[in-house]
This record gives structure tokens, C-alpha cells and sequence, in this order.
């Protein structure tokens, strides 16, 4: 008993001691990283396994996920970013909020990348890399990307004798008044549904009506036919009565369920998302669901062009971190070309296009090929800038007031061009 | 009765010392912050009354606040109502502790959890609740799309949440009134209705009181349910002050203008309490 007891104390003696020697040795005992809970899946859990597994054995330092949600991990990351000194050695960032005064708060990456460079940094998309710049470094590089696809279910799609989803932006009306019906259990069945509390499916339609709402050089659109015309759409499809009657109160994961149970025909979801909806643990319709592109202009459909958005996130080093070097050996070997596949394999939306090459990954992924022309395409749905959330809101309210008809598409947007335009860089 | 010495001082010194560290100094702080311009990666520069005269010209604030109030009305009132009726149709009965622990129910259940479950109870399309009020031909509520509905059900959820709270202290109270003014009342003929009225309601009423402040408090700051029913939709129509607070601190990094929202949400929650004791002190129901 006391010998067991000696031993115990031992043990924990050198296990508590160990921080300690790491630190006399001038390296951490742990990295501090805050993100979201899917970038800790997609590095540590799935079928490819744990990525970070030989990186820690290695160099003997552990990992400390610290996972929020959205707006708290910005919240909590800039919070820290902005402190003299932080205990957080890497942080997550999505695109939207990469706006000059939160980047600022970050290690400029270019002499770690001098010193040890990130391989093939070429290969991955240089559209997402740059987004990540300020006063002409970098300090982001890209992790996760969420390209936007349509997801259908191809079961609804043949019990109403409808041969497939849209191709080009005018069929999806015509499309909608097939799809949507009431099931045999009483269920109403709406064809269309997707996030009413963001821009992206009013950008996604005004860019297939050949316009957009917020240009990448900061142009406003938003009085444009083309914008127009997509929230006239919208409003048609919701005084049919085509989408969800709460979809203004829908979350992502309602709009999830809504899917698995067969109440929406048609969702606009990241690729990945498929995976979710053909789960046979958590889906009526297992193995049903499809992916495509969204509805397209004619224009860009005769160029063999697609519709397609994309978010993304990156992972910077706070200014006021310690062991920074630490910091971006961490992120070069998520980086590197073998884990960028490995992470897709546990989930993840590859940044690199090399990886849709790999034979593991496209036998993996149904839909690789939509997705690798998708990303071709991609062009995120708005730049960012420091007003960026307020204007998120404004662009979301006056899209829900004409949708429920409080509004006229017209003066909807006459007032977003009024109330968007301080917002935007000069 | 004795002034206090050192030693009880002391004695109280701990307790004093935590509420300052955990509320007075934040406090201060956020009154600092408010008249400031604020926000990541910047310094803090001083702006004087420039946040609170921004939140007075904001429509959306105006917005935010009749909403607050038009809930916290509807929620306090009925909730008094309710709890009261409740709390003395309980106290005639023996058995009731059963009743009281079903009472008690709502209390014991995760907020976010309680809302999340209304709001599928309340669905448009699989919503138990809406599906059954279809059945019974009456009209659905849509919660979602009607801002006036979407306010109706925050006010149903908020009300089943905290009805435990008032109810408890009137119940408490009801059960302290004596029971021989009762039996003196019905000795003189009154009617049931005389002896809630004259016996009842003028013993309750300091603890209806004391109830009211607290309850005018706490529903000031009502969030969950707006949050995860409504988010402030549609079309920010349903937001309340706690929403716009979050959003001007947390989705727009304005942290001196948010800091100004929870100021001026502090005082207004204090006028109304003050102005609540005040009034009943004046009618002689409550000496504090």
C-alpha cells in the first residue's frame, strides 16, 4: 500500500514537474488554441486520425483546444489578441472578421515562413492567403474552407416527378411549385430553405442573376436589377409558400434536422454537409440526398462556370504570445500537403486544390469533383471590413422584411444602399 | 440598538469586499468604458457623452426598449396574477406539496434546454403545440414571421419559466397569513371573495411587492428566450435591450456603446423599482 502510494506521488511529482522542465528548456508545455470545435475534429478525430499526434510527440507539447462557438471565439481571441500579455499561442479567424484593426493584433508570418517554409505554400488558394494580409504580411494561413453547394433530396425530387434540381437561377421558381406539397402524414414538405439570418443565398442569387451586392473592390449593388430581381425571388418564394414559414427563426442545426426529416427538399450547405444528411443514425432519408451546384446564369452555365460562395478560416499567432516559434511549427505541420489531406479525410474543406487529387480523398468524397469546380469559382460573398457584422444585420433585415412582405424589394434596396453605404471603406 | 464595532465590521468586511470586487468595480469600470470609443486593436479614446447620445438616436434602440417593456409587463403581471391565484387555491388544500413540486418544475430545467424545447413544441411544421392548435381548427401562431406573435410566445416561455419565483413567495406569504382573521371573517359572513380581498391580499401585499421589484429586475434583462426563439426577428422587429446590448458589444465590437446600453438599462431598471416602493409606500402597503 505505501509503496504503491510512494509510487503514485512519484508519478505525480515528475508529471506535475514536467511543465516546469519544458519551460526551463525554453518550450512550452502545452500550445493554448482557441477554435472552433470543428477544427479540432477535423485535426484530431475521423478516419485519418489524430494529425497532430507525431507533431506533439516530437517536440513533447501537448495541445489545449479552447472551442466556442462563432461569435465568442472572435470575441475571446481578439480579447486576448489585444492584452499585453496572452497565454493563447494560436488562434482561428474567419474570413469576415480579418478587417485591418483585429489583424493588426497578429504576428506577421513571413520571416517564420522564410525560415521554414510552409511546403508547396503555392498550392493552396492564394485568393484565401491574401485575404489574410495587412500592411503587406501575412498573418494568416488558411486551414478550413466551406465552399457552398446545393444539397437535395433526390427521393422528394421522384415521388413529385421532378427530373432534377435547378440548373440556371429561372428554373428554380417553376422547380419550387413541384416540390413543394404536404406528405402523406400531414407534414408540409417545402422545396427550398437556407440560413435567413445571413447574405450568403441573396448574394448566391444576385450573382446568378448576373449582379452581386457588395462587390470585392467594395462597389455597392444593392439598387441593381440583378439584386433586385433576387429579392423579388425570394419574396415570391415565400409568399408560396416554397420555404419554411419560421425559416427567419431557423438555426443551422434546425435547418439540419428540417433536411434528415424530409421537411425541405432543397438546403444550400457547405459539400461537406452531404456526409451529416446521409447519416442513417440521424436521417430518414439516408442515402438520398445529392449535391449540385446552385442555380446558375446562363452566361456563366455556357462558360462552364458555377455559382459558388466560400467562407474560410486561418490560424494566426497573437503579437503577445510566447513561443511563437513553437506556435508556427504547429501550424506549418497542419499546413503541410499530407495532413491538408488528412484533415479533409476527418472532414475538413481542403485549401489546398492538390488534395482533391488524392485517390483516398475522392473515394472518400462523393462529391470531390463539384466541390474542387466549385472552389475554381469560388468568390467569397462579402469583403470584410470593420462594419462588416452591422452590415450583416441590415442586409438580413431588410432581406426578411420583404420576404414577409413588409417591405417592397425596390425600397429594400434604396435603403440598403442608403445604410450600407457609411459603413463601407472609402 | 447598538452602532457596530470593529469586530462585526470585520465580520462583514469579506462579504463586502466580494460584492465590490464582483460588482462594484466592474461596474465602475463599465461606466468608464461607456464614455469611451472602444474596440479591439485600438486604444480606448475618451468620446464624453457621445455613445449615449449615439444609442439615443438609434431607431433600433427605441425599438429594442418599447419591446422590453411591452414583454416585461405582460410577463410581470401575469406572473403575479397567476401565482397569486395559484398560491391561495393551493393553500386550501392538504396535500399540496405534490402540486407545488410540479409547480416547481420549470425552475429545475436548464434555461437554454426549456426555451429549445418550446421551440419545438412550438414548430411550424412538426410543433406539437402548433400541430394541436391546427387540429383543434384554430389558427396558428406564427411565431416566426408575425413580430406581435413572436413577442406573444417570448412572453408564454418567459412567464412558464418564472412563475416558480413569484409563486413561491406569495405562497409563502399566504400560508403566513393567520388563520383566526380568516375564521374571525367568516364568524362576520364574508364571502370568499370579501376574505381574499380584506384578509388575503392586504397580508400578501408586501411580499407582492418585494416580488414585483424583483421580478421588474430580472425580466429587464430578458435574453434567452428572445436569443433562441426569435434571434430579434423578423427583421429585428422582436429585439429586446439585453439583444442590442449583445450585439452592439459582441457582434460589433462597440464596446463603450454597449457598455452605455447596460448603464442606461441599470437606471431605468432602478427607476422603475424605486418608483414601485415609492408608489406603494405612499398607498401604505409595504413599509420599506
Amino acid at each position: 500500500m505505501t509503496l504503491i502510494r510512494r509510487r503514485a506521488v512519484l508519478a505525480g511529482s515528475v508529471a506535475a514537474s514536467l511543465p516546469l522542465k519544458a519551460k526551463a528548456q525554453g518550450r512550452p508545455g502545452k500550445l493554448v488554441i482557441i477554435a472552433h470545435r470543428v477544427h479540432q475534429l477535423t485535426a484530431t478525430e475521423g478516419p485519418a486520425g489524430d494529425v497532430t499526434a507525431a507533431w506533439r510527440k516530437e517536440n513533447g507539447v501537448d495541445i489545449e483546444w479552447v472551442t466556442f462557438d462563432l461569435n465568442a471565439i472572435h470575441d475571446r481571441l481578439f480579447r486576448e489578441a489585444s492584452l499585453s500579455h496572452t497565454d493563447v499561442n494560436i488562434g482561428f479567424i474567419l474570413n469576415t472578421r480579418a478587417v485591418p484593426s483585429a489583424l493588426r493584433l497578429f504576428e506577421p508570418l513571413d520571416p517564420y515562413m522564410a525560415k521554414s517554409p510552409i511546403p508547396d505554400f503555392k498550392d493552396m488558394s492564394q485568393n484565401f492567403v491574401d485575404a489574410f494580409k495587412v500592411d503587406g504580411a501575412h498573418v494568416g494561413i488558411p486551414y478550413r474552407q466551406a465552399a457552398t453547394g446545393l444539397h437535395y433530396n433526390a427521393q422528394i425530387f421522384e415521388e413529385r416527378g421532378v427530373a432534377g434540381p435547378p440548373v440556371v437561377v429561372d428554373d428554380l421558381l417553376p422547380i419550387c411549385r413541384k416540390l413543394t406539397h404536404t406528405a402523406a402524414n400531414g407534414t408540409p414538405v417545402a422545396a427550398l430553405a437556407f440560413e435567413a439570418d445571413n447574405y450568403t443565398m441573396q448574394v448566391e442569387l444576385a450573382r446568378a442573376y448576373g449582379g452581386d451586392l457588395i462587390t470585392e473592390d467594395y462597389k455597392l449593388a444593392a439598387d441593381q436589377p440583378p439584386f433586385i430581381k433576387a429579392l423579388t425571388l425570394l419574396r415570391t418564394l415565400y409568399a408560396e409558400g416554397h420555404l419554411p414559414r419560421n425559416i427567419t427563426a431557423m438555426s443551422q442545426n434546425d435547418l439540419i434536422g428540417a433536411m434528415e426529416s424530409g421537411q425541405i427538399a432543397m438546403v444550400p450547405f457547405p459539400w461537406g454537409r452531404t456526409v451529416l444528411f446521409n447519416n442513417p443514425k440521424a436521417s430518414k432519408f439516408a442515402g438520398k440526398f445529392k449535391t449540385t451546384f446552385l442555380p446558375n446564369s446562363k452566361e456563366l452555365h455556357a462558360k462552364g462556370g458555377v455559382i459558388c460562395t466560400a467562407e474560410f478560416w486561418a490560424m494566426a499567432i497573437p503579437r503577445h504570445s510566447q513561443y511563437k516559434d513553437y506556435s508556427w511549427s504547429f501550424i506549418r505541420e497542419l499546413s503541410l500537403p499530407k495532413n491538408t489531406v488528412s484533415e479533409a479525410i476527418n472532414g475538413n474543406g481542403p485549401v489546398r486544390v492538390s488534395a482533391y487529387s488524392d485517390p483516398r480523398l475522392q473515394k472518400m468524397m462523393s462529391y470531390w469533383q463539384q466541390e474542387s469546380l466549385g472552389l475554381k469559382w469560388a468568390r467569397i460573398p462579402m469583403p470584410a471590413f470593420p462594419a462588416s457584422q452591422q452590415a450583416k444585420d441590415i442586409i438580413v433585415e431588410e432581406t426578411q422584411a420583404v420576404m414577409l412582405g413588409m417591405e417592397t424589394p425596390q425600397a429594400a434596396g434604396a435603403n440598403l444602399m442608403k445604410r450600407l453605404r457609411p459603413l463601407l471603406p472609402a | 440598538m447598538r452602532r457596530p464595532g470593529l469586530t462585526q465590521w470585520l465580520m462583514l468586511a469579506p462579504a463586502q469586499v466580494l460584492l465590490w470586487a464582483t460588482i462594484g468595480l466592474p461596474a465602475v469600470f463599465v461606466l468608464w468604458l461607456s464614455f469611451n470609443q472602444s474596440t479591439y486593436g485600438s486604444s480606448d479614446r475618451f468620446v464624453g457623452f457621445a455613445n449615449y447620445v449615439a444609442i439615443w438616436k438609434d431607431p433600433y434602440f427605441w425599438r429594442a426598449t418599447i419591446n422590453t417593456l411591452i414583454v416585461i409587463h405582460i410577463v410581470i403581471y401575469t406572473e403575479i396574477v397567476l401565482a397569486t391565484i395559484m398560491a391561495v387555491a393551493f393553500s386550501g388544500l392538504k396535500r399540496h406539496r405534490l402540486l407545488v413540486s410540479i409547480i416547481l418544475m420549470p425552475y429545475a430545467i436548464s434555461e437554454v434546454v426549456a426555451v429549445i424545447i418550446w421551440k419545438f413544441l412550438m414548430d411550424a411544421n412538426v410543433g406539437a403545440v402548433e400541430r394541436s392548435l391546427v387540429a383543434l381548427g384554430l389558427p396558428p401562431m406564427y411565431w416566426a414571421s408575425d413580430p406581435t406573435s413572436g413577442l406573444a410566445l417570448i412572453s408564454i416561455v418567459s412567464i412558464w419559466r418564472n412563475l416558480p419565483f413569484s409563486f413561491m413567495l406569495i405562497f409563502a406569504a399566504v400560508l403566513a397569513v393567520p388563520r383566526q382573521l380568516y375564521e374571525a371573517a367568516s364568524v362576520d359572513g364574508a364571502s370568499a371573495w370579501a376574505r381574499f380581498r380584506y384578509v388575503t391580499l392586504p397580508g400578501i401585499m408586501p411580499t407582492v411587492a418585494v416580488a414585483l421589484v424583483f421580478r421588474y429586475i430580472i425580466a429587464f434583462r430578458i435574453f434567452t428566450e428572445v436569443w433562441l426563439l426569435t434571434g430579434g426577428g423578423p427583421a429585428r422587429r422582436t429585439e429586446v435591450l439585453a439583444l442590442y446590448l449583445y450585439k452592439q458589444a459582441f457582434s460589433y465590437s462597440q464596446f463603450g456603446v454597449g457598455a452605455a446600453t447596460g448603464w442606461v438599462m441599470v437606471v431605468v431598471s432602478l427607476l422603475f423599482g424605486i418608483g414601485y416602493i415609492w408608489m406603494l409606500r405612499i398607498r401604505g402597503e409595504v413599509s420599506v
